[in-house]
């Protein structure tokens, strides 16, 4: 699959993309929500992985955008921490189809990404 | 010991280059985050030190540096609901000593990794 991850923090950013690759996928990064509604144009990614807190655009703004593009489908994980955790009901409103929770556990982040790995394929 | 690289370690499944990498980012951009949080404490700017800590929050998990955890979450919760420049700055403080030692340990487990 190519996944493009976006979030402003560049540890978490390396973490993911690290981790993702080594399960095999291709990864394409951005540190915010409007550069990467430009990686979406030119990479059409198959999943997108975002962080909620963003400058310039947040998260809930980016999966909005994703959502209502009637040429694009594709399916979001948002990132949240803890603290955020009331904001899911939000983001499943707009249309969220996943979550993860920070700090990331690696085993949970590839389960749920091959949840989407197999309707892709 | 202020740090404990398990997490990092498990991530990195054996790539010390990417251990590496990691420990130069915490090491190089933390003093960053500290100079903007103390720059907007000066300019009473409560929202910016909100949500710089918030973003900086997940890179002392990766570093292992549990004993930070508390006093971030108090840094968060002061800059929304409390707003006490004094109690504020005492948080800061404290939190850039614990990550000045703590840095020490990881320049010397990067220093280590780079040798071997």
């Amino acid at each position: 699959m190519k996944i493009l991850v976006v979030d402003d923090e560049e540890m978490m950013i390396k973490t993911i993309e690290f981790h993702l690759k080594k399960l095999g996928h291709e990864v394409v990064t951005s540190s915010d929500g409007k550069e990467a509604m430009d990686k979406i144009e030119q990479e059409n990614p198959d999943l997108i992985i975002s962080d909620i807190m963003m400058p310039f655009m947040s998260g809930f703004e980016l999966l909005s955008l994703v959502k209502t593009d009637p040429n694009r489908k594709i399916p979001v994980m948002l990132i949240s921490s803890l603290d955020e955790i009331q904001v899911i009901d939000t983001a499943i409103e707009i249309g969220a189809d996943d979550f993860i929770i920070k700090p990331i556990n690696l085993n949970e982040l590839t389960l749920r990404v091959n949840r989407f790995s197999h309707k892709t394929e | 010991m202020h740090t404990d690289l398990s997490y990092l370690n498990e991530i990195a499944d054996g790539n010390d280059e990417f251990i590496v990498e990691m420990l130069e980012m915490f090491i190089d951009k933390t003093p960053e985050y500290f100079f903007e949080i103390k720059k907007s404490l000066s300019e009473s700017n409560y929202e910016q030190i909100k949500s710089a800590t918030h973003k900086v929050k997940p890179t002392f998990a990766f570093m292992g540096i549990d004993k930070a955890k508390p006093l971030i979450v108090e840094i968060e919760r002061n800059a929304v609901e409390i707003r006490n420049p004094e109690s504020l700055n005492e948080l800061i403080v404290e939190l850039e000593t614990m990550t000045t030692e703590a840095i020490n340990e990881l320049e010397q487990h990067r220093d280590k990794l780079k040798t071997n």
